[in-house]
């Protein structure tokens, strides 16, 4: 394909030619030579030209040597060496090409970033044939917006992300293309009066060449404008006087006007990032302190800029996950997702905007594929009882939130605003627990927790269930560990997952693959859940693992029964330390048991392997000795058990007693105990793999 | 579900074998199941030729080949091993490029070893406390393994990259072990389902004399 095809095919005559698209010339760039070769296959199937790189610097390069040589670039978020939002950021600065993200991260707060930093779209992987075959509209929707008339907006929401660059100053706003489009093909640092620069240049042969100046803002041009905001005071600035301060020719008041409107949700962007912390404690009323670690949940920071108050802060906050194990946004949902972020961002101070949103948004959950949650949101609550959240706990803003969902059988009952409270003193206490399940499991910090209670509906995103699962179980650490009176909210949230799990249970079926827990279910051990989970909690199990619980590993472990009373306490009442400490008492309880049945041998070898590596097979049959109290049964296990690594950590503070017991029995291996005592602090147990028979080869002989 | 597990515990990940596609080792009596109609010698049953087929038996196993290769799929995809992205990868490849599928595997069971030996490596570190690098282990974990249509494992890697999200050791080495599990069974499955293709493409490739 000549170039002169490719310029007049593309360039120039807009949509024109029939050949378009075929011969789309994409750039494409990812970090994974997997997904780059299924990529590029996938874009020639599609008939389009591609180039590929690994590198994002290399990708650089090529568009910085020749602009007009690409008409897409599509690249991976996670990148080594440039991040792919800088890249984003850059391409969309300096060449003005459209761009399209990738990324196998489905985090909400990714997707935002993306949008705010200009992609024209955000793709889930894997990617798919259907969704690639329709991304030259990007380029065809650019084109369009360059050559739009003031007057005219189109449906550009989403290309003015990209057309306008990235000044930082991106929005979602759908409203500025009036104004402020930079066009970044000839005049990268153009100075003042950029009239017309785009109009000019971009589509000579486009009929739909508009004639009005279009205004871009170089940087000197934003320099100047910012002091004069600066001097006139941001709440202060009106276009009017700034245009005066900026003096600049042929800029108009209504070029101001736009560009302030996004210089401020800019700052607001900026601003609430840093504050996020101190809003979001505000916004759901609980302590404060507790939400200095909600560093986790960063990614809050990027959808508060949008409400321009601390009300909608909050209400904007709600409904987007952060952490978003939301499933995978397919293109549909993605859709979805961006009309969310159009919507909903914009307009801050407009709930409605945000219910709308919200709308969509649960739409696009109920669009999820291959879940039989359709109806993540199910765990919105009604106005109604969001009404009452708030009264509870939140400030109004939740008000505005009139849910959307059609929750389908979702019934948050009246025991919504005590579970709410109980959620967020589960979520203050929480920290970073909380943070982590909010993202994964809450939709807005609360309600999803409720939707689970009350309904005990599949109210969890597909992948809510495995996040769910063992975000519970860390939140049950960490309760334990940050506060005491976590603990009863921790309970109440630990309870509320065990209602609920259950019907998740097929949920984590279809979604999780229940395969992938599937082990577990093969076992018969997992009726242990001390939630009195049935055995679809096979999510529960990996969480309960910490506690000794089943982790029935390819069925080694024969009697996988712990101790529910005993696993309960431990959960609800000690810390993980408390938890090393109880592995400690197992471990010691083996000791004795194994002391009991002068089996001092292997044990005494077991523990020379160095790595002591308590796996929870290890730990539930010791809990099934601590029960069962045989000590046979004990003996068979210990001596099983002690071929396997057995890697204790305990807590020094707590194993005094067993300690002393050990080192009394065991003088010989008062070293090894010692060291092994020494070691990690405050861990769980290591679990050793099963596949990875390593030590268990090398201890073999000690059977 | 059951079946997988000894599958899956024949192969050492530990040991980070790697497996390349070979030429089928099988003889054709294993392969086509036709050994006993015309009992040829048992010389012409090894790899005595080429192709490691007796030159007489080629043409017939095609078929019978193709549909051990299906029915192999078939089960993957019910088990959930696999899922419609697989099949997107089969439609690939074609003329201009072969091999695609077998190089696209190649290159994954390729890097998917070097993460999870990364990630062991990690999570077997005393001190450790890096699951932000985890978290980039495994979001390339998971980008690879559903580019490939490697479902379970993708799974397996999402659960994994939450509880690394929540700095939940404990479950990280149960999503690990979990992990090199699935990845184990996957690979075995692949495996198998390459040398059933290679033969099969062996098989309707050659033409032998029409003598008898």
């Amino acid at each position: 394909m000549t170039v002169e095809d490719q310029r007049g095919g593309l360039v120039g005559h807009g949509v024109a030619t029939d050949r378009f698209p075929m011969g789309m010339r994409v750039l494409a760039v990812d970090d994974d030579p997997i997904c780059l070769k299924v990529l590029e296959n996938l874009l020639r199937k599609c008939q389009y030209h591609v180039t590929t790189t690994n590198q994002a610097i290399k990708a650089l390069k090529m568009l910085r040597e020749n602009r007009n040589k690409y008409d897409l670039v599509i690249t991976d978020v996670n990148m080594p060496d440039i991040d792919g939002f800088k890249l984003l950021e850059l391409v969309g600065l300096e060449m003005d090409l459209p761009v399209i993200m990738l990324s196998a991260h489905s985090d909400t707060k990714l997707v935002m970033k993306g949008i705010t930093h200009g992609a024209c779209d955000y793709l889930l992987k894997p990617v798919r044939f259907e969704e690639l075959k329709n991304i030259w509209q990007h380029v065809i929707r650019r084109r369009k917006s360059d050559s739009k008339d003031q007057n005219n907006p189109l449906n550009l929401d989403k290309t003015c992300h990209g057309t306008e660059g990235g000044k930082g100053m991106e929005t979602t706003g759908n409203s500025d293309q009036n104004g402020k489009l930079s066009r970044k093909r000839k005049d990268q640092i153009e100075d003042e009066d950029e009239e017309d620069e785009g109009s000019g240049h971009e589509n000579e042969d486009d009929p739909s060449t508009q004639k009005k100046p279009r205004v871009v803002w170089s940087v000197e041009l934003h320099h100047k404008f910012v002091s004069a905001v600066k001097q006139l005071g941001l709440e202060k600035a009106v276009p009017k006087k700034i245009l005066d301060l900026m003096n600049v020719e042929g800029l108009t008041r209504e070029n101001v006007a736009s560009h302030l409107q996004k210089y401020r949700l800019y700052l607001k962007k900026v601003s609430t990032v840093a504050t996020q912390q101190v809003s979001m404690a505000a916004a759901l009323g609980v302590k404060d302190s507790s939400y200095a670690h909600m560093g986790s949940l960063d990614g809050f920071g990027d959808l508060r800029p949008y409400t321009g108050s601390g009300r909608l802060t909050n209400t904007a906050l709600s409904p987007y996950p952060p952490g978003g194990m939301l499933g995978r946004l397919n293109s549909s949902a993605g859709l979805n997702l961006r009309g969310i972020t159009s919507s909903g961002l914009i307009q801050p101070g407009h709930p409605q905007n945000l219910s709308n949103s919200f709308n969509s948004f649960g739409k696009f959950q109920q669009c999820m594929p291959d879940s039989q949650n359709s109806n993540v949101f199910q765990g919105i609550p009604t106005s109604l009882d969001i009404n009452q959240l708030q009264q509870n706990n939140c400030p109004s803003h939740i008000r505005g939130f009139n849910p959307i969902n059609d929750p389908t059988g979702f019934t948050l009952t009246a025991s919504f605003p005590d579970s709410c409270r109980l959620a967020a003193v589960g979520t203050t206490s929480n920290t970073m627990s909380a943070a982590s399940i909010n993202p994964l499991v809450l939709q807005g910090n609360t309600q999803p927790i409720h939707s689970r209670v009350a309904s005990g509906n599949q109210g969890l995103a597909p992948s809510n269930p495995e996040s769910f699962g063992l975000c519970s179980g860390s939140s049950n650490f960490l309760d334990q560990n940050r506060c005491s009176e976590s603990r009863q909210g921790a309970v109440q949230l630990s309870k509320l997952p065990s209602n609920a799990l259950p019907t998740s249970g097929p949920l984590n079926q279809c979604h999780l693959h229940s395969s992938s827990f599937g082990i577990s279910s093969t076992s018969p051990q997992i009726g242990n859940n001390p939630h009195d989970l049935s055995s679809t909690c096979a999510l529960s199990c990996p969480l309960d693992t910490p506690r000794g619980d089943v982790q029935c590993e390819e069925g080694l472990i024969a009697n996988m029964v712990p101790a529910t009373s005993y696993t309960q306490t431990q959960r609800w009442e000690e810390h993980k330390q408390e938890y090393s400490h109880y592995m400690d008492q197992t471990f010691s309880a083996i000791n004795s048991l194994a002391s009991a049945n002068s089996n001092q041998g292997p044990l005494s070898h077991s523990l020379h392997q160095g790595k002591a590596v308590c796996t929870n097979n290890f730990s539930a049959s010791i809990l099934d000795q601590l029960n069962g109290g045989t000590p046979s049964a004990a003996e068979s296990i210990v001596v099983e058990k002690s071929a396997m690594n057995i890697k204790m950590k305990p807590d020094e503070n707590q194993t005094k007693s067993q300690d002393g017991f050990i080192r009394s029995n065991y003088g010989s291996l008062d070293d090894i105990m010692n060291s092994m005592m020494r070691r990690g602090q405050n861990e769980t147990p290591l679990v050793d793999s099963v596949l990875g028979y390593d030590a268990y080869s090398l201890g073999g002989s000690c059977m | 579900m059951t079946d997988m597990l000894p599958a899956a515990g024949s192969c050492r990940v530990g040991l980070m074998s790697q497996r390349r596609i070979n030429l089928p080792q099988q003889t054709a009596r294993e392969v086509t199941g036709y050994g006993d109609r015309r009992s040829p010698p048992p010389a012409l049953l090894c790899r005595g030729s080429k192709t490691g087929l007796p030159v007489w038996m080629l043409g017939l196993g095609a078929d019978r080949l193709r549909a051990d290769m299906n029915r192999l799929l078939a089960l993957l995809f019910h088990q959930g091993v696999l899922d419609e992205q697989f099949l997107q990868l089969q439609q690939l490849q074609d003329e201009s490029s072969p091999n695609f599928v077998s190089e696209v595997v190649n290159i994954y069971f390729h890097e998917s070893e070097k993460l999870l030996r990364n990630l062991r490596g990690l999570l077997m570190e005393r001190e450790f406390s890096d699951y932000k690098k985890m978290g980039i282990h495994l979001n390339q974990f998971v980008g690879s393994s559903s580019s490939i249509g490697a479902k379970r494992v993708r799974n397996v890697c999402v659960a994994f990259r939450a509880a690394s999200e929540q700095n939940n050791r404990a479950g990280c080495f149960r999503a690990l072990e979990l992990l090199e599990h699935e990845y184990c069974y996957l690979k075995n499955k692949l495996h198998e389902l390459f040398q059933i293709e290679q033969q099969r493409v062996l098989a309707a490739g050659i033409r032998y004399p029409m003598q008898n």
